[in-house]
């Protein structure tokens, strides 16, 4: 069995943790989210599928992938075929390969986006403009609208023809995650950790500050307290539709970064006496606090001091690139010293983006090192080298980044939760997984979480699963583009391409 | 604002901020016995 790297210390094993749950939906989806349904109400479903579905499977993952870990192993093929000896298991945990590899793909070219974005900030490239009373959101944000479309080469027709400097940090952004991985767990993830998720609450609460001292330029009575009750106010009359309480558990799935494979590889890395139970809580902790008071307190207030409740509403509606690359600047634009801020937005979600797709990057890299036996050094190349050239699907064809975020990043995710939950709980056995989780633990785990394990959560997965199957499939056999059935064409070959690898990985080591 | 609505904004941040917290005081009570661990582990491959 091959030497696995460890995590150096506990506190860069939490940060590099809570780097991958706080990605760019705390500070994007997560305020969206709450203003859509319903303000102060959505809280209610939102901490409740945080104890039902957010913490038990977070401990869940980092149980399966500490076992995988010290057996040698730490892709998720080899997580499921660990836990359940039939053939299928392999290639259900492919899954967990295909979806987090695919959700890099197009991650890593919206993360190079906050880069250039930071940029522009701090070399005043954005449209200047005057602030005054604003009626038409759409008119006053047209020009912010045409310099993103214009940095997306956004054109008629079904490709897109991108400016320079999107290429170029784009390039810059991938050398950045693929050198990082190269240098390995404690040189490269580890360290990165150490300094940017302290960077990014610092940022956060700078920006936090500032947008608490706001007031609009021609209306000094909108101010933080209108932002603040937009999204705070409850809205009882939704509490029974259960649309909100779906958005809930869907949002705390994302924000947890659950379902990637991520947490798990990550947790591969740990001693076999490592405590699971409070470095998993505390990862779930950071993230919330990440999300629920910084990230709520940012893009919509901000958009509201700015443009009123009505125009902010329309922006939420809208979509949280729009929320992001658009309204803010647009914002940050207005106020003095607005380049600094501006840029500390966006750094802020580099930050943001780079922790997660580093670990986004780490189960195709730890299989390709457990089970092909390659070196850290040829994995990260390998690796960027398919990433350099699936991106170009998402750089130069239109729609292929959301048609990838909703069979990955959406439908690839919750699937993959249900079957390692199905298969951890039931077929491996919960009163195994709750021992592993108390091997070395610091704090006891209360019993009811087992419960809520081997019953509510799986319930709770496969009611998702099931609502968005019966919600979205409808779309397949929609009329698309031939883009759109060309990124459909390259995600069935990717899998059935890592399937194949996982089948001859496996009949060779049967041999 | 409504008192509603600052009773869900205070409560939610009460909680989150409560647990947080909470997860970092156990983590420093915890650390002296990480860390002799993985010294003793060090000490261990070095012996071998």
């Amino acid at each position: 069995m091959n030497e696995r790297e460890h995590w150096g210390t506990r506190i860069g094993l939490i940060l590099a943790m809570a780097g991958n749950a706080i990605g760019l939906g705390n500070f994007l989806r997560f305020p969206v989210e709450a203003a859509k349904h319903g303000g102060g109400v959505f809280m209610i479903p939102y901490i409740v599928s945080l104890f039902l579905i957010g913490i038990p499977l977070m401990w869940l993952e980092w149980t399966i992938g500490r076992y995988a870990g010290i057996r040698g192993h730490g892709s998720p093929p080899a997580f499921l075929s660990l836990a359940w000896k039939h053939p299928i298991a392999k290639y259900l945990g492919a899954i967990g390969l295909f979806t987090p590899t695919v959700i890099a793909i197009y991650y890593i070219y919206i993360e190079s986006w906050t880069l250039a974005y930071g940029f522009f900030s701090l070399t005043n490239s954005f449209p200047a403009i005057d602030h005054k009373e604003v009626q038409d959101i759409n008119a006053y944000l047209t020009p912010f609208h045409t310099f993103h479309k214009s940095f997306l080469g956004d054109a008629n027709g079904a490709l897109m023809y991108p400016d320079r400097y999107a290429y170029i940090a784009f390039i810059i952004t991938l050398f950045l995650n693929m050198f990082i991985l190269s240098r390995g767990i404690v040189k490269g993830i580890e360290r990165v950790a150490k300094i940017a998720m302290p960077l990014l609450f610092l940022f956060a609460i700078v920006l936090v500050i500032r947008v608490f001292t706001l007031k609009n330029p021609a209306n000094p009575d909108v101010n933080i307290i209108t932002g603040l009750k937009y999204i705070w106010e409850p809205d009882f009359s939704k509490i029974s539709d259960p649309s909100i309480w779906l958005a809930a558990a869907g949002q705390i799935f994302f924000t947890l970064s659950l379902g990637t494979g991520a947490i798990q590889v990550y947790a591969s890395y740990l001693r076999e006496k490592d405590d699971l139970a409070l470095s998993g809580f505390a990862t779930a902790t950071s993230n919330e606090l990440a999300e629920v008071i910084l990230g709520g307190s940012i893009a919509i207030p901000a958009a509201i001091i700015f443009f009123g409740v009505a125009n902010a509403q329309e922006i939420a509606q809208s979509g949280a690139f729009r929320l992001g690359f658009i309204t803010l600047p647009a914002v940050f634009q207005n106020l003095p010293f607005g380049n600094i801020f501006g840029a500390l937005w966006f750094f802020l979600l580099f930050f943001a983006g780079i922790t997660s797709s580093l670990a986004l990057c780490q189960p195709a890299i730890s299989f390709l090192e457990d089970e092909l036996k390659l070196s850290r050094k040829e994995s990260s190349l390998l690796l960027g080298i398919i990433i350099f050239f699936s991106s170009h699907l998402v750089i130069f064809f239109k729609g292929a980044i959301e048609e990838m975020d909703f069979w990955a990043g959406t439908f690839g995710l919750v699937l993959f939760a249900t079957i390692e939950t199905l298969v951890f709980m039931w077929i491996f056995g919960g009163e195994k997984v709750w021992e592993e989780l108390h091997k070395g633990a610091d704090i006891k785990v209360p019993r009811v979480f087992f419960y809520i394990l081997k019953y509510i959560s799986p319930l709770l997965l496969l009611t998702i699963l099931v609502t968005w199957f019966w919600k979205y499939f409808s779309r397949i056999g929609e009329t698309a583009s031939w883009n759109i059935f060309l990124t459909r064409g390259f995600l069935i070959y990717l899998f059935v391409f890592m399937c194949a690898i996982v089948g001859i990985v496996w009949k060779r080591r049967e041999e | 604002m409504k008192p509603l609505g600052w009773i869900f904004m205070i409560g939610t941040w009460a909680i989150v901020i409560f647990l947080f917290i909470m997860s970092i005081w156990l983590i420093s009570k915890r650390k002296v016995k990480y860390e002799e661990d993985k010294g003793k582990e060090e000490d261990n491959k070095e012996g071998n």
